[in-house]
């Protein structure tokens, strides 16, 4: 069977090639794997994002926490090992550890002669290993003009499993907080077309992206 | 299994050629020397385009009936002296009564060397095979596709042409100098038998055969370093890898497809 079957062009990224796009684009650009309020990160540079603290009445500047991920690895169906949520056909597996660390604050307003308390805060933090299942996602502009993403369609937490096989609210909630975070950060890593296509041709996508034998795989034509 | 895979039928490479024989653009040469007898400069401009594309397993893609699309222009230059014979207007005495004669002196007339500017365009189709050539140049990777051999130009009609656009141009010019009138024949004559089809395809081979050996279109052309993403201000840097190995090859199944592929790294 030819590779563009049907269709004139074919163009498959091995998983190989994704997670070397993946540690590519994380390398040159950590910030959208690092965040942390002004505690932890004073202003958005190249190397990590600030963001606001989590506003509480009575604490001081609000909770100071900070997120920071690993350079998530994918692995296209078939799955290259055992996972929480293995992926079918068309589907993938994204790992990633999330170091969520909180800024531990104690603060005592006694003998303050302006007003504003005495606060000491200590850094705790954990480490979690976060699956995600998802498929591949396409937005398609125009010749050559596209690119691929992951949608992610759940989140598992294996560190945070129940021990009696019922849904526990506290595992719900982390899950459901990392969830949010995992998502935004997987809709901020696309693959455009032509690095799909190492720039060998304009892609017209009109077939894909599907997932096979550990590789992404699309069809088209060329302008 | 390679990390990219990029593969394009034979319509696909059909325009992958066309677009690389656009991109190969018009080129161009010039030069001098002799024309027959004669002494000339010429230059000549070639492009490329169209031509039926084949793939053909493991590593050829034969392009027949390619356009080779060419203008040629010569600037001869003929001594009159060399091919016409020498002219003189005799002395002529005039008797003058009780004192002698006044004589007119003899006046030998000394051709000119002319200069005939010919040009002449045409389009030769011709039929090659070309090798898939994958290459890191100056870190830049390219893929090209490199003609073999050197396929026979048939540049007898345009010898002939070229000498009948020789004898257009030069009789006028020739009408122009004073006392040619009974020689005009024969120096048309004697300037078109001594440049001659020999003459022309001696200087037309090798004028044009350069524009086709060695024929080169490239089909890839990327940096090592290859960009994924843009510089996006004010934090953003360029986002690139590096393209550690390109492949290419005609690869035989259900249907032929001309297949690129890349080993990449961050």
């Amino acid at each position: 069977m030819s590779l563009t079957q049907a269709n004139h062009v074919f163009a498959g990224v091995h998983e190989h090639a994704i997670n070397t796009f993946l540690q590519a684009f994380l390398t040159a650009r950590p910030h959208y794997i690092n965040y942390g309020t002004s505690a932890f990160v004073p202003a958005t540079t190249a190397a990590a994002t600030n963001v606001a603290s989590i506003a509480f009445p009575g604490i001081p500047g609000g909770i100071q926490y900070m997120v920071q991920f690993s350079i998530p690895v994918v692995d296209l169906f078939p799955p290259d090992g055992a996972s929480p949520l293995p992926p079918g056909p068309g589907e993938l597996n994204v790992k990633v550890n999330a170091k969520i660390t909180l800024g531990c604050m104690k603060w005592d307003s006694r003998g303050s002669t302006d007003g504003k308390p005495n606060v000491s805060m200590t850094p705790i933090s954990t480490t979690l290993t976060v699956w995600g299942l998802g498929r591949p996602d396409v937005r398609y502009f125009g010749p050559g003009n596209g690119d691929v993403g992951i949608q992610l369609l759940d989140v598992r937490i294996p560190a945070l499993a129940c021990v009696k096989g019922e849904p526990d609210s506290f595992e719900a909630i982390v899950e459901c907080i990392l969830r949010m975070v995992l998502q935004a950060l997987l809709e901020q890593l696309r693959l455009p077309f032509h690095a799909l296509t190492i720039g060998f041709i304009q892609l017209i996508l009109q077939r894909g992206p599907q997932i096979d034998a550990d590789q992404l795989e699309v069809w088209g034509d060329i302008s | 299994m390679p990390d990219i895979t990029v593969a394009v039928d034979q319509s696909a490479a059909t325009t992958l050629l066309h677009d690389a024989e656009t991109a190969l653009g018009t080129q161009s040469t010039s030069g001098g020397g002799s024309l027959g007898p004669f002494s000339a400069s010429w230059n000549a401009s070639a492009s490329f385009s169209g031509g039926v594309i084949d793939l053909l397993p493991p590593n050829i893609i034969q392009i027949t009936n390619c356009n080779f699309n060419y203008s040629v222009g010569f600037s001869i230059s003929v001594d009159l002296n060399a091919i016409l014979p020498s002219f003189c207007l005799p002395q002529i005495c005039i008797p003058i009564p009780f004192d002698g004669s006044i004589c007119t002196p003899k006046i030998c007339i000394s051709w000119p060397t002319i200069t005939i500017p010919v040009s002449y365009s045409d389009t030769i189709q011709f039929t090659a095979d070309f090798s898939l050539v994958a290459h890191l140049v100056a870190g830049t990777w390219l893929v090209d596709v490199v003609i073999d051999g050197i396929p026979a130009l048939d540049l007898t009609p345009a010898a002939v042409a070229i000498l009948a656009a020789i004898e257009l141009a030069v009789t006028p010019i020739l009408l122009a100098i004073p006392f040619i009138g009974p020689f005009l024949a024969l120096a048309v004559d004697a300037i078109l038998t001594a440049i001659g089809i020999a003459g022309l395809l001696g200087v037309l081979g090798p004028l044009l055969t350069p524009f086709v050996a060695g024929l080169t279109f490239n089909i890839y052309k990327q940096p090592q370093v290859f960009p994924v993403l843009p510089n996006v201000p004010p934090i953003d840097p360029e986002v690139d890898i590096n393209l550690d190995l390109i492949q290419a090859a005609v690869v035989a199944s259900d249907k032929n497809e001309l297949v690129l592929t890349a080993n990449i790294s961050a």
